[in-house]
């Protein structure tokens, strides 16, 4: 071996000093740099967990927020044809009042001047009636001799005394 | 339907109760009982009767109404023609005024 230039202790304290530094390493570098990488590829797999959960909870929020959206959407379109519809009967309403109170004007109005027309109607022939009445009297008085109106006289006292008969 | 005396005397009732002129309707009592009363019929006619004919009204007047005490005859030219009489509450009217009003009554 030594014909070769091998020397065997050098090789024995060189193997000696290679397993004195793998024990090393492995003991005080391999160890923690492992267990680092371990809680690394732990963090990442968590944080990839994590961003699943949150992506799902995002979707989750995203689908609340557009059934929400849509809830409110429909509850809004009922609100607003409700009210459309309320409004549409409430101006029926008004307008059938407001026609109804006009018909009742207008039917009151023609009474009222029926009523007055009549009156003045009745005042009219009372008036006529009376004048006409006035002056038959006044012709007949004037026109009427003393004959005349023993004629009538006495033919009045006939009736009477026939009619007390 | 009333007729235009009954409209009349209820008009003067409720004048005289809205003036509360109770004097009037004190008046108008006396009048009714006064009229309701008298036993005398009265014969208003428009010309002067002979007696002939006064004894004819007479007789026919107190066979109607046995209870008149007596009959008054007067004179209205107002009648124009024709006979009014009247006993209580009876009214006959056979003037020419009388028939004329009648006439405006119906005209009315």
């Amino acid at each position: 071996m030594e014909a070769l230039g091998i020397n065997v202790k050098i090789i024995l304290v060189q193997i000696a000093n290679f397993a004195i530094l793998l024990f090393i390493l492995k003991r005080f570098l391999y160890k923690p740099i492992l267990n680092m990488l371990e809680r690394r590829q732990k963090d990442a797999e968590d944080a990839l967990v994590l961003k699943s959960t949150l992506e799902k909870k995002v979707a989750e929020t995203e689908q609340e927020r557009q059934q929400v959206l849509q809830n409110t959407k429909s509850e809004t379109d009922q609100i607003m044809s409700e009210a459309r519809q309320k409004g549409e009967r409430m101006a029926i309403q008004v307008e059938q009042s407001a026609k109804e109170k006009a018909d009742h004007m207008l039917a009151k109005a023609t009474e009222e001047a029926q009523n007055k027309e009549g009156e003045l109607r009745a005042e009219l022939k009372n008036e006529v009636a009376s004048v006409a009445i006035s002056v038959a009297e006044q012709v007949l008085q004037t026109s009427l001799d003393e004959k005349s109106k023993h004629a009538i006289t006495q033919e009045s006292v006939r009736r009477f005394v026939q009619d007390a008969k | 339907m009333p007729s235009r005396g009954t409209e009349l005397a209820d008009q003067l009732i409720t004048y005289a109760i809205n003036q509360k002129d109770y004097k009037l309707l004190g008046y108008i009592q006396e009048r009714i009982s006064t009229i309701l009363n008298d036993t005398t019929a009265t014969v208003k006619t428009a010309v002067l009767l002979s007696n002939s004919d006064q004894q004819e009204l007479t007789t026919s007047i107190k066979n109607r109404f046995p209870e008149a005490s007596g009959v008054r005859f007067e004179m209205d030219a107002g009648l124009i023609g024709g006979i009014e009489v009247m006993y209580k509450d009876y009214r006959y009217d056979g003037s020419v005024k009388g028939t004329l009003s009648q006439l405006k009554g119906s005209i009315l």
